[in-house]
């Protein structure tokens, strides 16, 4: 189901629930009432279609967010991208440490296996922070530097000397698999290790992983399908605009 | 009860549905996913993996690669061909199997069960593929220690070619990918001691 403007709030998470940490990353607040789509994005001062691309793409296996989500500005690309960052950071990836201590105290029998799975959890909250900080300091910047240049036209000296070592299609190459861990630790928990008795804690840290590994499924996708394809045309346009413009300096 | 999987490309919505409902209508057959463009269309194969992709032309025109067979090589899915005998399209002499789009629903179907009449049998047999050989625990044990390709190779006596060659099967076998993933699985199967670590 396409979700569109006039339907209400209410209803999206009805249909689709793992919508709910979405929701809040826009900074909306439950208690809407009965108010449609349109009308709580205007209240939080979201932009409404920028918002509907963003719970589709999420819902919807086929939906053609790639090319829709390439009218938004890298500006509103990248804020939504760091709110998905803050929520791994300070919400899921604790939730999820605290769940599988959780596991380790209330089990009694194979305690130093859920401790393996304790450090796997760390080391995979580690690779995760580097790849986050890496985008925060070095990716994100570049690139709203760089729709700032083409927006305006101007370009700083210290852009054009990065841009001659550094292009989004070196972000593309290096850009890691942070999936993988997350895989082999639902494989580890649903496979592998020994039953227990304190299903509990196992169930509900497996529930947390699988939505961990979507949400980073459809943020890498925004980063490398949205934000990369239009950095790179800008990057080349910029490159040719200012290349000429060095040799003869041009107007406009 | 294990199925046999099927991915559809093909940009038609209706031919989609189309095609869905067919390969539905025989039981144990699924369709995972259908795709619709060629943005993710390898990445898409290559983690569901499925054991059939259906395929026409229109679709692999778009995706623009010559290396196909090779970029699919991880999923190891067979390829269906969906042509039209009304058009003239050669593409993809490679494949593993044809279906005219113009055939008859009962042929369409008789098409596509003996096509996967091969996989259906073999069931039981694969089902305990999932256990490693000894040698594959043998080489597993020296991947956990931490043990880079050649020096595992040099421990074994075997070639570095066959070490990857067995890692391959080991993290098909377990759908582990990492090596941290490997060395808790080691230890929780006893291939080696946690005292070794
Ligand atoms: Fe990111
Ligand atoms: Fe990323």
């Amino acid at each position: 189901m396409i979700f569109t403007k006039d339907m209400k709030m209410a209803d999206l998470i009805h249909k689709n629930y793992l919508l709910l940490s979405i929701i809040s990353r826009f900074g909306i607040l439950l208690g809407f009432g009965d108010k449609s789509v349109e009308e709580v994005c205007n209240e939080y001062k979201v932009n409404t279609y920028f918002f509907l691309e963003i719970v589709n793409s999420c819902s919807n296996e086929n939906y053609f967010t790639d090319v829709q989500l390439k009218h938004f500005s890298i500006h509103s690309i990248v804020g939504y991208l760091r709110k998905t960052h803050k929520f791994y950071i300070n919400q899921i990836v604790p939730e999820i440490q605290c769940l599988i201590t959780n596991l380790y105290q209330n089990c009694f029998k194979q305690k130093e296996n859920v401790k393996l799975l304790l450090n796997f959890f760390d080391e995979y909250k580690n690779e995760l922070t580097i790849h986050v900080n890496r985008e925060e300091d070095v990716v994100y910047p570049y690139v709203l530097n760089i729709e700032k240049a083409y927006e305006t036209k101007k370009i700083s000296d210290e852009l054009f000397e990065q841009m001659k070592n550094y292009s989004i299609s070196d972000y593309l190459n290096e850009h890691s698999n942070i999936e993988e861990k997350l895989l082999d630790l639902k494989n580890l928990i649903i496979k592998y290790l020994p039953p227990t008795a304190d299903f509990k804690y196992r169930n509900k840290v497996l529930v947390k992983l699988f939505q961990l590994e979507k949400d980073v499924n459809d943020h890498s996708r925004i980063e490398e399908k949205v934000m990369a394809p239009k950095i790179l045309n800008m990057e080349k346009s910029l490159l040719s605009h200012f290349s000429n413009d060095n040799q003869n300096s041009t107007d406009e | 009860m294990s199925r046999v999987t099927f991915i559809i490309a093909n940009k038609s919505f209706i031919v989609r549905r189309g095609l869905v409902l067919t390969i539905e209508e025989i039981p144990k057959l699924e369709v995972v996913k259908e795709i619709d463009n060629e943005r993710n269309f390898f990445r898409d194969i290559n983690k569901l993996k499925p054991d059939f992709v259906i395929i026409n032309y229109d679709f692999y025109k778009s995706l623009d690669v010559n290396d196909f067979n090779s970029k699919i090589e991880r999923s190891k899915s067979k390829i269906i061909k969906l042509i039209d005998r009304n058009k003239d399209e050669d593409f993809l002499n490679e494949a593993d199997y044809c279906i005219d789009i113009n055939e008859a629903k009962s042929n369409i179907i008789n098409q596509i069960k003996d096509i996967v009449a091969p996989l259906l049998k073999t069931e039981k047999i694969n089902s305990t593929s999932s256990v490693l050989s000894n040698r594959e625990k043998d080489v597993l044990r020296y991947i956990a220690l931490g043990l880079t390709n050649q020096e595992v190779a040099d421990k074994l006596f075997i070639s570095i070619h066959t070490v990857v060659s067995h890692r391959k099967n080991i993290t098909r076998k377990l759908d582990i990918h990492t090596v941290s993933g490997l060395t808790i699985y080691a230890v929780l199967n006893k291939i080696i001691d946690i005292k070794s670590l």
